[in-house]
């Protein structure tokens, strides 16, 4: 497979089916990652197809020393937080998520082990900056440094939101133990 | 040694800081080493958060959709070329960049070839062109017409055919205030293609000469049947907000993907010469203000006068003490509902609905020649019937926008160009507000269809004739009035409290209490105004989702729109010296 910074090489020198390759292999992370930030399927195919619009358009800008993924999830972010903030709205909980009801099957309980779980739609509820936040750490796996990059701000900042989001979001949480029965404390 | 702010961390980690403090804390954070320290302890226990939900899928055409759109956007690396000259103020070589973009095009894979045009530009001449569309098909506005007969339309012939469609852009108008395209579409047997709304798919776009998207949101198109032709044009005033900061030179670009049900791919960039029409446009500040009784502030600013209108600025604000009316009054009504917690539904709370009622306003006002007479009028209430002062107001490049706390708006309204004409007045008609009413009708339903019912409620006088019951899905006329899907239907005769011109927020609620939403027919509203000026009109209303005959219905509106007259302004406008 071909690195990113390869197809932006080939986009550059005039090959925009490299760009395509680009929207194929991001397209459901930043789609996923939308989509929980803002609780609706069209709303964040709208604004994935965007940040893709957006991407295209700075992609001059995008310097390797930083990681793509992170580069993308940047411009979501920003897209996202700019578009809720405009807005002025809050993320809708709409059908197609009141209706996913998690049964403790036993599989999920062997997934879960020793994490922490939330429902989607839980986790709807926190501000926009503690969810983007959330996400990026632990959806997509972000180190503390890169979610700083992301979000341009300081890395003790992220940590610390991260921990209040973390609180905040604790009467929400499913507390799983690894194959042992399961404890539903608030849902 | 122990940093004295560590408890405003742990109050920060607790979420017991409000917002202004927390950011003070952030930034203190990024440079105490004990603090950090301390954070690294605590944050060191934090476990993993698995998100659970499943996400629902992206459609299989998404990467396609996303190449469509990048197919007409500049490209990228070429655009910041083109940005960094800029940022040098250095001129910008035009002849390299299209041998650059030739040579590009060259090795662009096919299906994603750039949208770029080598064809000439489209500039507007002074040669009298009576023949034009835009002067000779009747639902072309005043002012089409007078930039038609002024020169500034031109043909342009380009044509792109796809699945035997054959696209032709007939004829552009352009000037700082709008740019209309007609466009004809004829089959494979040569055969035009009538406008059908609905049954079209594209986008347009609107570029300077660096291909930047003037844009970016792609909205603001107007698409309509035009004659036999489909003209699509946009207002340009939410562009640029004056004459000068319309670019010499601009592109619109075209793509349809669906034409008359048949799906396809129909491109052009059209570049526009701006040049002519800008330096012909002349703007008069005139930046004078009211307050009315109501606490309406009004100012207007300017009017600009190009080939195609001429277009007023306004802005328009409530004072202190109206808005502290309204939230006294949003408050006692408990109005103040906004749920803090995320919607289930995308739905307005009940409060919310009110606020949005009560927050939108409008006016009228007349435009008059030195003899007084009007020459034209502006009139936003739903019924213009009732006060006769609406002329020669271009709709289509007339438009506002809100913003802020203090309902402020900016409006701007076309009209046919006001040209030979030395001074006009500006005169303030009305000022139109909203305001909550409590109109309540109960009817019994076996009554009314034996008789007439009277109710009169809240200074209204409504007479209930008949009810129907619609049983079908489908659009249907019953009693002279149209409706879809099923619900009953009540025929009226109204007469409107003194002053109040329109009445909404209907609501139904049968016997049981079940609360039916309500629309009131406007197709065959006739509104006139009797002897003692009061507003009397004939109309139905349709509610929604009744199906069957309940024994009474409870008729209810909350809001009616006041108008008030008790405005006198008048601002003497120097148009020529």
């Amino acid at each position: 497979m071909q690195e990113e910074w390869e197809l932006i090489e080939q986009l550059r020198r005039g090959n925009k089916q490299a760009y395509t390759e680009i929207v194929e292999r991001y397209k459901g992370k930043i789609y996923a990652f939308l989509y929980r930030m803002i609780g609706h399927s069209q709303d964040a195919q709208d604004l994935t197809q965007e940040v893709f619009i957006k991407a295209y358009c700075k992609i001059g800008d995008y310097r390797p020393d930083f990681r793509f993924s992170a580069w993308l999830f940047r411009i979501a972010a920003n897209h996202c937080l700019d578009e809720l903030r405009k807005r002025k709205r809050l993320p809708a909980t709409t059908a197609e998520e009141s209706e996913l009801v998690h049964e403790n099957t036993p599989e999920r309980i062997l997934l879960a082990k020793e994490q922490h779980e939330v429902l989607h739609e839980k986790l709807l509820a926190l501000e926009d900056d503690h969810r983007v936040i959330l996400l990026l750490r632990y959806v997509e796996q972000l180190s503390y440094k890169e979610i700083a990059e992301v979000l341009s701000i300081p890395v003790t900042t992220v940590q610390m939101r991260i921990f209040r989001a973390h609180k905040k979001l604790r009467q929400y949480m499913i507390p799983v133990k690894g194959g042992g029965p399961v404890e539903v404390r608030e849902v | 040694m122990r940093c004295v702010k560590s408890n405003q961390l742990k109050a920060y980690l607790s979420d017991d800081l409000p917002h202004s403090e927390s950011l003070l804390v952030e930034r203190h954070v990024e440079e105490c080493s004990y603090c950090q320290s301390e954070l690294e302890k605590i944050g060191g226990e934090l476990r993993e958060i698995r998100v659970l939900g499943d996400i629902p899928p992206l459609p299989d055409a998404f990467t396609e959709e996303v190449a469509n759109k990048l197919a007409h956007l500049p490209f990228p690396f070429q655009a910041q070329d083109e940005r960094m000259q800029v940022a040098l103020n250095k001129p910008i070589n035009w002849k390299k960049r299209s041998m650059d973009i030739m040579k590009k095009t060259a090795i662009t894979v096919a299906g994603l070839a750039a949208a770029v045009t080598f064809g000439t530009m489209v500039s507007p001449t002074f040669a009298n062109y009576v023949n034009s569309l835009f002067n000779t098909v009747n639902q072309a506005d005043g002012g089409m017409k007078n930039a038609a007969a002024e020169g500034y339309v031109q043909e342009v012939g380009k044509k792109v055919t796809d699945k035997g469609i054959t696209v032709t852009v007939k004829e552009v108008l352009a000037d700082p205030t709008r740019i209309a395209l007609i466009f004809e579409m004829v089959d494979k047997d040569g055969k035009k293609l009538d406008f059908k709304a609905g049954e079209y798919g594209g986008e347009f776009t609107l570029t300077d000469k660096a291909g930047k998207d003037l844009n970016p949101e792609g909205d603001g198109w107007r698409w309509g049947k035009y004659g036999d032709y489909m003209l699509i044009s946009k207002n340009l005033r939410d562009v640029f907000d004056s004459a000068e900061k319309v670019p010499d030179e601009l592109t619109v670009g075209f793509a349809f993907n669906k034409i008359r049900g048949t799906e396809g791919s129909w491109k052009l960039d059209i570049p526009i010469d701006m040049k002519k029409a800008k330096e012909v446009a002349k703007t008069i500040e005139i930046n004078q203000e009211y307050t009315s009784p109501q606490g309406v502030v009004i100012k207007l600013d300017n009017i600009m006068t190009v080939p195609s209108a001429s277009l007023l600025s306004l802005e328009t604000h409530w004072n202190e003490q109206r808005n502290k009316e309204y939230w006294k009054l949003i408050e006692e009504k408990g109005w103040n509902d906004a749920p803090e917690e995320p919607r289930k539904e995308m739905r307005l709370t009940p409060g919310e609905i009110m606020q949005d009622f009560l927050t939108s306003y409008n006016l009228a006002y007349e435009i008059l020649d030195e003899k007084g007479k009007r020459i034209a009028g502006r009139d936003d209430t739903f019924f213009k019937t009732l006060n006769g002062i609406e002329k020669n107001s271009v709709h289509s490049i007339s438009s506002g926008r809100g913003e802020g706390d203090s309902q402020t708006m900016e409006w701007w309204h076309g009209f046919t160009p006001f040209t030979g004409y030395e001074k006009l007045t500006f005169k303030l008609h009305s000022i139109y507000l909203n305001e909550p009413a409590s109109f309540e009708a109960k009817i019994a339903l076996d009554e009314l269809n034996k008789q007439p019912v009277t109710v009169e409620n809240s200074g209204s006088t409504f007479t209930f004739s008949k009810f129907h019951l619609k049983t079908t899905e489908a659009e249907e006329k019953i009693g002279g009035y149209k409706s879809e899907g099923k619900g009953g239907i009540i025929e009226f005769e109204a007469t409107l409290p003194k002053d109040i011109v329109y009445i909404t927020d209907w609501k139904a609620k049968d016997e049981a209490g079940n609360v039916y939403s309500v629309s009131m027919d406007h197709s065959d509203g006739e509104y006139i105004r009797g002897k003692d000026g009061r507003v009397q009109f004939k109309s139905a209303l349709f509610i929604d989702g009744l199906e069957k005959q309940p024994k009474e219905l409870t008729i209810s509106y909350g809001i009616q729109e006041h108008q008030y007259r008790d405005v006198n302004w008048e601002v003497p406008i120097q148009l020529d010296k």
